[in-house]
């Protein structure tokens, strides 16, 4: 097997495993915040949901961007290349593709960074507390996946045709 | 295979692709394998984790949300409510709870839901956590089929870890103030609690009462309920106790409840109790018994107890007038382990507090109220009809010995009040008691009496009988005497007896006998002798008494005006007949007070008397003729004194003013009257001899009263011959030195005014009287 194959297999591997993560991560709960003996567990739709009903709809875009749509975005965007490889259709935008999805994975963590801040900074005793729920590992797991499988395919295998492994 | 190449293809060996067969499979592959299976487990262990969904209405629902608000069954999270909604009517807050699985046995039928909120009350403070944490579900599972839907109730159960083992329901005719949460004691130890009160249907109360499952084998199907009062206050003899049962009885009451008697099985869930109005009625089960008393004062349904030797053994259930209005029933019940105590012939008295001579009985009664003491009767059936009496005098046990008693009928022109029961005194000791009074055949007051069988030799046919005073005072010559016969005797009065002079035969069942007015006038046993006064004032029938010595000797039975002069019929005590011998002098001593001095003092208390100087011999008789204690005096006076007449025209020297010689007294003024001819005041002036030797002729006499002063250059001077002088007027005498011949007794002397001043310089050689 080449090393491209075995790229290519490790994209495609990583993409199926951070589809797969990707649901547990929206579904979970990514944090739970206690406060005032309100305890409220949060996932990364609901957090969106409650930063927007408080007002802060700039913050609440930004978690929003971060942390669903660039995921998504990402997923979906490894996976149409992933499709496509081999073919010779659109290759150029192909490769401009693959450079944003690149610069957009180093912003993809700003989400567990800032979950781990709370949980880290908001520990006020029996008043207030954050804790990082199972939902928070899915999500990093979903981000590292993505990141290493946008890694794994280099752009020059867009320009390859056929497929590498049975070439 | 390198050779092999080396051979084909020499130059250059570029290396060839191997192609293994089968399709190798990348080890990245393993990452969404992993991560499926994670996710699968994760979505498996959650699902897994979920019971059954359930959905539980309440009336209002505060603070539940969906999502948020826990199923909390012992402190632990069972469940979650997932929505809240209103049923289709709109008057039901329908909770929609995922169980968790391990909660999925909740789901039965019985199980109590309530939302936990917190409670903060003087008597309970619950759900503190609530005001933290937001209200919570509460759970307490039940014991039946599983079921989708419930009701919620609307208050926290009594016991919210389990259902009550019992549920109970007692009936009461008024439930005062107990009131849900009020705590149900055994012993001492809670053991449940009031859950409900509520009306039947018949619009009687009751109390719905729990009790924990722990101690569900302390109530059997005989126990007794009954309150108890937060606060108790017990005063006895021993001092004042307050019993407090907690705080939280104080402020919810409580209820107690125990087996007497034989515990019998144990209670079943729902069953039916009486509540009893207090310990004493609760242990009192046995069948009623009716005592019916003549008196029924002081008695208290539901509070007076039955004691016997002290002990409560059972209680006045009620007590009402029975229809001839002349009697109270009282329906007793007894403890069942004292029902061998209303046997045929037991003796029920009901004890008020008494004061007797014997001592004080029944004080305690002052504070609990009176009580009923029972004396049981002999061995045998028990009967259900009894006739009780009320306390006598000299306390119940007295009563069984009236058949012994000697009875006897008094009699007196006016009896003394004494009520029924008062006591007998033979020498302060309780001989018997008052029966009764009553009018015998001729209108007259007789009074009847027992004597207790071992005093009934002391009754003689000669007894006398006569009230003790409550309070009696005697006062003589450094004698103040006060005497209490008893307290008995203060509430009472009583009657004392005592046989004087020499004992008669003892006196037959129902003798009549006399009442004196008084101790002294039972005494005067002797024949009346009578003393004729001519002043008798002071003088009391029954009261004054005749003394020798200062000694009682008899008393004065009557006094009455006759012939201008008084009367006073005098009995002696026995042994004073020798005082009434011809020539005893009976004089009346009043108080008389002088600045000579006080005499007679004591009469000011004890009133006057009559003092007796018998003579020592002569026959006896029975009429006298006394004196007055003046006349008497003045008579010895001048019997032995020399008397002379001081003429003055208008004096203010009065009877009894000192006459001195010098400065001496030597005499006094006996008399003051009216000249016969009525121009000029005559004193009977009496010298006290030897010293009427002084009295001469040439004698002069003036007034020495009232008070002399002299301003000199140097000083003033008052000078009084004395101060009974000043006060009463005085005569003062001289007789010049050249002596005249003496005087007869009766020799007139004019009074001067005053002395001259040579009067004063004589001084006389006297011959004395050899």
């Amino acid at each position: 097997m080449t090393s491209d194959a075995r790229r290519l297999q490790t994209a495609r591997a990583l993409v199926v495993t951070g589809l797969i993560l990707y649901v547990p991560a929206n579904v979970l709960p990514v944090m739970t915040m206690t406060v005032v003996g309100d305890v409220e567990p949060l996932t990364v739709l609901g957090g969106v949901q409650e930063l927007y009903d408080s007002g802060l709809w700039p913050i609440a875009a930004i978690v929003f961007l971060a942390s669903i749509v660039v995921p998504f975005v990402k997923l979906a965007c490894l996976s149409w290349l992933l499709m496509l490889q081999g073919s010779t259709v659109l290759q150029r935008r192909r490769g401009a593709l693959l450079r944003v999805v690149h610069q957009v994975g180093s912003w993809s963590m700003v989400d567990v960074f800032l979950l781990s801040i709370l949980v880290a900074v908001g520990q006020l005793g029996a008043m207030a507390s954050v804790r990082a729920e199972p939902g928070a590992l899915f999500f990093a797991a979903v981000l590292v996946s993505t990141l290493f499988a946008s890694e794994s395919y280099k752009p020059r295998l867009i320009w390859q045709t056929g497929d590498p492994s049975s070439a | 295979m390198n050779d092999t190449n080396k051979t084909e293809n020499t130059p250059l060996d570029h290396g060839e692709v191997v192609q293994r067969p089968g399709v190798r499979i990348a080890w990245a592959w393993l990452f969404p394998i992993l991560a499926a299976a994670a996710t699968v487990w994760l979505f498996w262990s959650n699902w897994k984790a979920n019971g059954p969904e359930i959905e539980v209405s309440f009336e209002s629902a505060p603070g539940i949300q969906a999502g948020k608000t826990p199923l909390i069954y012992r402190g632990v999270t069972a469940g979650q409510v997932t929505a809240v909604r209103l049923d289709h009517k709109l008057d039901q807050v329908v909770v929609v709870v995922r169980l968790k699985a391990f909660a999925a046995d909740l789901a039965k039928a019985g199980t109590t839901f309530w939302i936990d909120q917190p409670v903060v009350g003087l008597a309970e403070t619950t759900g503190l956590d609530a005001l933290i944490q937001g209200n919570s579900l509460q759970a307490r599972m039940g014991a039946g089929p599983r079921v989708r839907k419930f009701t919620g109730v609307n208050h926290v159960p009594l016991t919210p870890l389990e259902s009550p083992a019992l549920t109970l329901k007692l009936r009461a005719d008024n439930i005062p103030f107990l009131d849900r949460g009020s705590p149900i004691f055994y012993r001492g130890i809670q053991v449940g609690a009031v859950e409900d009160k509520a009306l039947d249907d018949l619009g009687n109360p009751y109390l719905r009462v729990v009790i924990d499952h722990k101690f569900a084998g302390t109530v059997k199907k005989n126990s007794r309920f009954w309150p108890v009062p937060a606060t108790s206050l017990k005063v006895g003899p021993g001092g004042v106790r307050i019993d407090l049962l907690g705080l939280k009885a104080i402020l919810l009451g409580g209820l107690e409840f125990d087996v007497f008697g034989i515990p019998g099985e144990a209670a079943t869930d729902e069953m039916e109790f009486e509540l009893s109005t207090d310990r004493t009625a609760a242990r009192s089960t046995g069948q009623p018994v009716r005592i019916t008393f003549r008196n029924g004062l002081g008695i208290q349904a539901g509070q007076t107890e039955v004691r016997r030797l002290g002990v409560p053994v059972g209680y006045v259930e009620s007590a009402h007038l029975n229809t001839d209005t002349q009697s109270v029933e009282t329906v007793v019940r007894f403890q069942p382990k004292f029902e061998h105590l209303h046997t045929k012939g037991a003796v029920f008295t009901l004890i008020r507090p008494q004061l007797s001579l014997e001592g004080v009985s029944g004080l305690e009664t002052l504070v609990t109220g009176v009580y009923i003491d029972c004396e049981p009767g002999p061995a045998g059936e028990p009967i259900t009809q009894f006739a009780g009496r009320t306390q006598g005098p000299d306390g119940w046990r007295t009563v069984e010995s009236d058949a012994d008693s000697l009875p006897l009928t008094l009699s007196a022109a006016r009896l003394p009040a004494l009520s029924e029961g008062a006591p007998i005194l033979y020498r302060g000791l309780v001989a018997g008691h008052v029966k009764g009074t009553s009018l015998d055949a001729e209108n007259q007051p007789v009074m009847h009496v027992l004597i207790r069988k071992e005093f009934a030799g002391m009754v003689r046919e000669n007894a006398r009988f006569w009230p003790v005073p409550a309070t009696s005072i005697e006062a003589g010559p450094g004698v103040l005497k006060l005497d209490m016969a008893g307290l008995q005797t203060l509430m009472q009065g009583a009657l004392a007896f005592e046989v004087f002079g020499p004992p008669a035969p003892i006196a037959q069942p129902d003798a009549l006998l006399p009442i004196f007015p008084s101790e002294a006038a039972a005494r005067a046993v002797s024949p009346p002798i009578r003393i004729t006064f001519d002043n008798g004032q002071g003088l009391l029938a029954g009261q004054t008494q005749v003394r020798h010595l200062g000694v009682p000797v008899g008393l004065v039975e009557s006094v009455e005006p006759k012939n201008g002069r008084v009367e006073a019929v005098v009995r002696f005590n026995e042994g004073a007949d020798a005082l009434r011998r011809e020539g005893s002098v009976f004089s009346v001593v009043r108080l008389k007070v002088s600045l000579d001095g006080v005499t007679g003092l004591e009469t000011a208390l004890s009133g006057v008397y009559i003092e007796c100087v018998p003579s020592e011999s002569g026959k006896l008789t029975d009429h006298f003729v006394g004196v007055g204690i003046e006349e008497e005096m003045f008579s010895e006076e001048e019997e032995r004194g020399f008397e002379v007449v001081v003429t003055t025209p208008r004096t203010t020297i009065v009877e009894g003013a000192p006459v001195s010689y010098r400065g001496l007294v030597v005499g006094k003024v006996g008399h003051k009257a009216l000249s016969a001819d009525g121009r000029s005041l005559e004193l009977g002036v009496v010298i006290t001899p030897p010293y009427d030797r002084l009295l001469r002729e040439n004698t002069k006499f003036w007034d020495a009263g009232g008070m002399r002063v002299s301003i000199g250059f140097l000083a003033i001077r008052i000078q009084s011959t004395s101060l009974e002088a000043l006060a009463r007027g005085g005569l003062s005498f001289a007789t010049p030195d050249n002596l005249g011949p003496r005087v007869k007794r009766g020799h007139h002397y004019e009074l001067h005014r005053e002395s001259r001043r040579e009067w004063l310089r004589w001084a006389p050689a006297v011959p004395g009287v050899d």
